[in-house]
């Protein structure tokens, strides 16, 4: 116990001190009285700026609850709850049908696995540690439903003085999903664990979690007594935690019927084969922690390795001599990594494209602009880094800077461009003449504009290159995507003559190449 | 010999911390030069700044006369570098990388039997078409090598070529320097591994706290 305890124990505080120093408190180093009161302050800030959040949310869960549920409003939030439960729960079983509840790290399958430490401890522990972080979003449903309740019963303007009122309803409705979603996941964490008790797979394991899924849904339809009588543990502390109905009572059957299904947990936690579940959760247990660390660069190279699995048979995508050979790189990355994701990014790049040609006046077409450069610079500039990673190979390639920025930018560009035509085509029937110039010229510029920012960034320390620490795109990429369109919008804005034309594109064509020039000067005199 | 690579007054600094003193240095046709000194002693430093992975704090490098900054096109076609720990594309198998590479150096024609052979002779043959992040260590190292010999170069730099093969590899591996050696390749590696050593050396070098010694 104590072994396994400590381990996890060591995590839990890990975790915590890295939350504390995102918020700039680091408990390791800092001691000092102010370190303590910055503590505090912390604490209070954070608590009154939660509360105002989730008041906020609750001023909008009053308007749906009183427009859904004029009848009811507390039975109407507690369906809410069950609804969002019973979701996340069918969901869980079906995962759990084949792959383990339990997720390990590397050093846990070192340190647990392979040692004979009670499985049940571990399955208990482990239980509880992920209990108290997957409850976070049904809380937050909860607590946010229960300050609407206080806002519906009170039907009047509340105050500071009616604090006491939201503390209360908060923390009665956070014990009844608590306790609600305790029972629901000890029950599919049982599940899970019936199933990894062995080395073997249960045949048709996964079709036992629809038929349990297709028989709650079943049930949900009827107004069957069994029905009341299954849910009748979940249902009943949910509606008592918006006010509906006797509230200890309801939440005492709950935690009863928790405390049997861990009960349950706990005898059939003794085989539980942990080697087991560490191999079937290796992937989720990075992916955890990548999200953890925010780290998205990780969370991708997780999943198009997911996505790739082993091996593939060699392309037919035919290929060139030469620097097409770029294009033929970009263009297997793309297709085989996170093609979907990469077709969406695209597609939104290409929407905001359409609306800034269609922005009503000049608020609208700046604002449409900044957002059209974050996002296209953020694309072409994670397109740069993407290459860039892979830094070894690239200075085993005979081409430049030229060469390869040719490649980025064109062949997207047309595509964008041609796209956009079509699109507007489509939505307007006729385009003005005047956009067959600005348009290019504003797409190549934002382009550069996102390479521009990677380069800077990495010009000033190649050394970054070898660890393949790559920067992203930064605020001074889009400033300076906004500033690159400056001069052709300005002309763009004006009534329109033979001269706007040739002034379009007069300072377009300028523009681009002295960018280009700047890219690649910036990128020869890498320190 | 002709002069291949010449390096003159090659310096690196993190901050204020010297990796690399200021050194000239220059590899010859037809000649391997192999680099030894403790860990820590700036080995991998100066084959990175040679292999244009980082660019020297102060100094100068051409390859076959091109400046491998302000020429990096030509540069690049003549130098070959590989790392003691190569990483790829992620989506690409091993049979594309040499594909692309092949195709990047403009040596299409008969590749695929080239890299076939390429790939029979250092046991990657059935592994082509996984994608190289299943790999071994070993077997990354092959990969990395392979993707140098399916090109043309006249410098080649090896960063701890041994560290990860065995023994059959790394036997066939200097007989492929061997044979490189006799076609007039410069040659410079890094190597602990002292019996390789003379087996391959002509000219051996002592690198100590980032200074260069000829032994």
């Amino acid at each position: 116990m104590r072994a396994v305890w400590m381990v996890l124990s060591r995590r839990i505080a890990g975790q915590f001190a890295f939350l504390l120093v995102i918020a700039g408190h680091n408990p390791r180093k800092d001691r000092s009285i102010n370190d303590r009161l910055y503590l505090v302050y912390i604490i209070v800030f954070f608590s009154i700026w939660i509360f105002s959040v989730l008041t906020l949310f609750a001023s909008w869960a009053v308007k749906l609850l009183t427009l859904f549920g004029q009848q009811n409003p507390a039975q109407t939030a507690g369906n809410v709850m069950l609804l969002a439960l019973g979701a996340a729960s069918a969901v869980k079983l079906w995962q759990a049908a084949s792959t383990s509840p339990f997720v390990f790290s590397e050093e846990d399958a070192l340190l647990l696995c392979q040692t004979p430490v009670s499985r049940r401890v571990v399955a208990i522990l482990w239980f509880f540690h992920r209990w108290m972080i997957s409850v976070l979003p049904f809380a937050v449903l909860a607590i946010v439903l229960g300050f609407a309740q206080v806002e519906i019963q009170a039907n009047r303007d509340l105050g500071f003085l009616d604090l006491p009122l939201y503390i209360g309803a908060g923390i009665k409705a956070l014990f009844a999903m608590a306790a609600a979603y305790l029972l629901a996941m000890a029950f599919i964490w049982l599940f899970g664990i019936l199933r990894i008790r062995t080395d073997h797979d249960i045949p048709r394991y996964r079709w036992v979690a629809i038929a349990i899924i297709a028989i709650f849904a079943a049930l949900s339809q009827s107004n069957s007594q069994a029905f009341s009588f299954l849910l009748a543990p979940l249902r009943l502390v949910l509606e008592a935690g918006m006010g509906a109905g006797s509230y200890f009572n309801a939440l005492l059957l709950t935690i009863l019927s928790s405390i049997v299904v861990l009960g349950l947990l706990w005898f059939f936690a003794e085989r539980l084969n942990l080697s087991r579940a560490a191999q079937e959760t290796a992937y989720v247990q990075q992916m955890q922690a990548a999200v953890w660390l925010g780290d998205a660069d990780a969370m991708a190279h997780i999943r198009i390795k997911r996505k790739l699995g082993s091996s593939h048979a060699a392309t037919k995508l035919p290929i060139r001599a030469g620097s097409y050979a770029i294009y033929w790189r970009i263009l297997l990355r793309n297709l085989r990594g996170q093609l979907l994701q990469n077709v969406f990014n695209f597609a939104l790049v290409l929407m905001v494209t359409v609306i800034v040609f269609m922005a009503p006046d000049l608020g609208s077409l700046v604002l449409i602009l900044a957002i059209w450069v974050l996002q296209l610079g953020q694309r072409a500039a994670n397109r740069m880094r993407s290459e860039l990673k892979n830094w070894w190979l690239w200075t085993q390639l005979p081409f430049n800077l030229h060469q390869e920025m040719a490649w980025q930018i064109f062949p997207a560009a047309l595509l964008l461009i041609v796209l956009t035509i079509l699109v507007m085509l489509l939505v307007l029937v006729s385009i003005p003449p005047i956009l067959f110039i600005i348009l290019p010229i504003a797409v190549i510029l934002v382009i550069e504009a996102g390479i521009f920012d990677v380069i800077r960034g990495v010009s000033a320390h190649s050394e970054m290159l070898i660890v393949e620490a790559i920067p992203g795109f930064t605020i001074i990429g889009t400033l300076v995507g906004m500033a690159l369109l400056i001069l052709p919008f300005w002309f763009y804005l004006q009534p329109l003559t033979i001269r706007s034309y040739v002034s379009i594109g007069g300072w377009g064509i300028i523009e681009i190449g002295l960018m280009w020039l700047w890219i690649v000067q910036l990128w020869k005199k890498r320190k | 010999m002709n002069p291949i690579l010449k390096a003159e007054a090659i310096s690196r600094y993190f901050d204020k911390f010297r990796a690399l003193a200021p050194t000239d240095l220059t590899l010859f046709s037809g000649e391997i030069t192999v680099l030894q000194g403790p860990n820590g002693a700036g080995k991998s430093t100066l084959l990175q700044c040679l292999g244009g992975l980082i660019r020297p704090s102060t100094g100068k490098m051409t390859i076959c006369g091109f400046d491998l900054y302000q020429e990096e096109r030509e540069a690049k076609r003549h130098l070959a570098y590989v790392p003691d720990v190569p990483r790829f594309y992620q989506e690409m198998t091993a049979w594309e990388h040499m594909q692309f590479m092949a195709a990047a150096h403009n040596v299409l024609a008969d590749y695929a039997q080239r890299a076939e052979r390429l790939m029979r002779n250092f046991g990657l043959w059935d592994a082509r078409d996984l994608f190289p992040h299943n790999y071994s260590r070993g077997m990354r190292l092959k990969l990395g090598l392979l993707l140098t010999f399916i090109r043309p170069f006249d410098a080649l730099i090896l960063d701890e070529p041994t560290s990860a093969l065995d023994e059959d590899s790394t036997r066939n591996l200097a007989e492929y320097l061997h044979a490189l050696r006799a076609e007039g390749k410069a040659i410079l590696l890094a190597s602990h591994h002292n019996q390789w050593i003379e087996q391959l050396a002509d000219r051996s070098l002592q690198i100590q706290n980032g200074v260069i010694q000829a032994v």
